[in-house]
């Protein structure tokens, strides 16, 4: 029953674990073309909407994925982590990044990836 | 646009698999942006150490008898993404050291806005205490109302700013 932290994986076993985790977000990202700033820009001038794509097929995915596994009792729902929700800090946080997102065509993670 | 790419809607299956063995294995979704922030808190700690010691924002990471922040989980995670990004570049034949923009704007000012924009985010993830990849993908995979709002709240002033910044890009 998941999940394995701090269990059965110990903290220092979950750092090689999140870098084995990162590869694999790391390719992903790459291979669906996130290292292209121009890529990146383009769903906001409705020429390229690959970020659009891939990121709600991802989060439904997942979300679904969570729901299954927590529904045949293989995940322990309650012991994931769920991040709080403070809603002013969320909106002034998002209409940060999203000028910065236009203006650099950049997110954290797809900036890690990219080649320039 | 290069059409070598992988279909993003299977990119996007294999990075919302990728998040789910992230919950199922750790019990925490992926995030970026925390990383940058422990490489600050580092770097910051490695200049001016009693200035770290002594601010409300720093002492919480640094200080006697604290671990190095850069011992942290997204930061071994970021350290994979560029490995992954990198092998992913490699294998497809994609290594290239480029700055891209629109056709009538030059490099400098791409950078410019680059740092511009980079800055931005920052200050914003740590108002939103993630990013894209951690407050809005990974909250709305486990269904977290944050994770909704800021996703909204994204793509809404993406949009609105992005009408502003068009000269950038088209």
């Amino acid at each position: 029953m998941g999940p394995f932290v701090p269990d059965l994986i110990s903290d220092q076993l979950n750092l090689v674990v999140a870098l084995v985790l990162g590869i694999g977000f790391g390719v992903a990202l790459e291979q669906a073309g996130f290292s292209s700033s121009r890529r990146l820009a383009g769903v906001f001038y409705g020429y390229d909407f690959t970020v659009l794509r891939v990121f709600f097929t991802a989060a439904v995915t997942a979300m679904s994925g969570v729901l299954l596994l927590g529904y045949f009792g293989l995940l322990d729902t309650d012991a994931i982590y769920v991040n709080p929700t403070w809603l002013l800090p969320a909106i002034v946080g998002a209409l940060s990044w999203a000028s910065a997102s236009s203006s650099a065509a950049i997110v954290p993670a797809p900036a890690s990836a990219r080649r320039q | 646009m290069n059409t070598k790419y992988m279909n993003p809607y299977l990119a996007g299956f294999f990075l919302g698999i990728v998040l789910l063995a992230s919950i199922f294995i750790t019990g925490r979704g992926l995030g970026a942006s925390g990383a940058i922030k422990s490489v600050v808190v580092e770097t910051v700690d490695g200049l001016a150490p009693s200035h770290a010691e002594s601010s409300p924002f720093y002492s919480t990471y640094v200080g006697p008898g604290k671990e190095n922040p850069l011992k942290s989980w997204l930061v071994f995670e970021i350290a994979g993404v560029v490995i992954g990004a990198f092998i992913s570049g490699l294998v497809s034949d994609r290594l290239k050291v480029v700055t891209e923009a629109g056709p009538r704007v030059k490099s400098g000012l791409r950078w410019a806005f680059a740092v511009v924009g980079g800055a931005l985010f920052g200050v914003g993830a740590q108002f939103a205490r993630g990013c894209t990849s951690g407050a809005a993908l990974s909250g709305m995979a486990v269904l977290s109302t944050a994770g909704f709002v800021t996703m909204l709240a994204i793509f809404g002033t993406g949009y609105a700013v992005a009408y502003v910044a068009r000269k950038l890009w088209l």
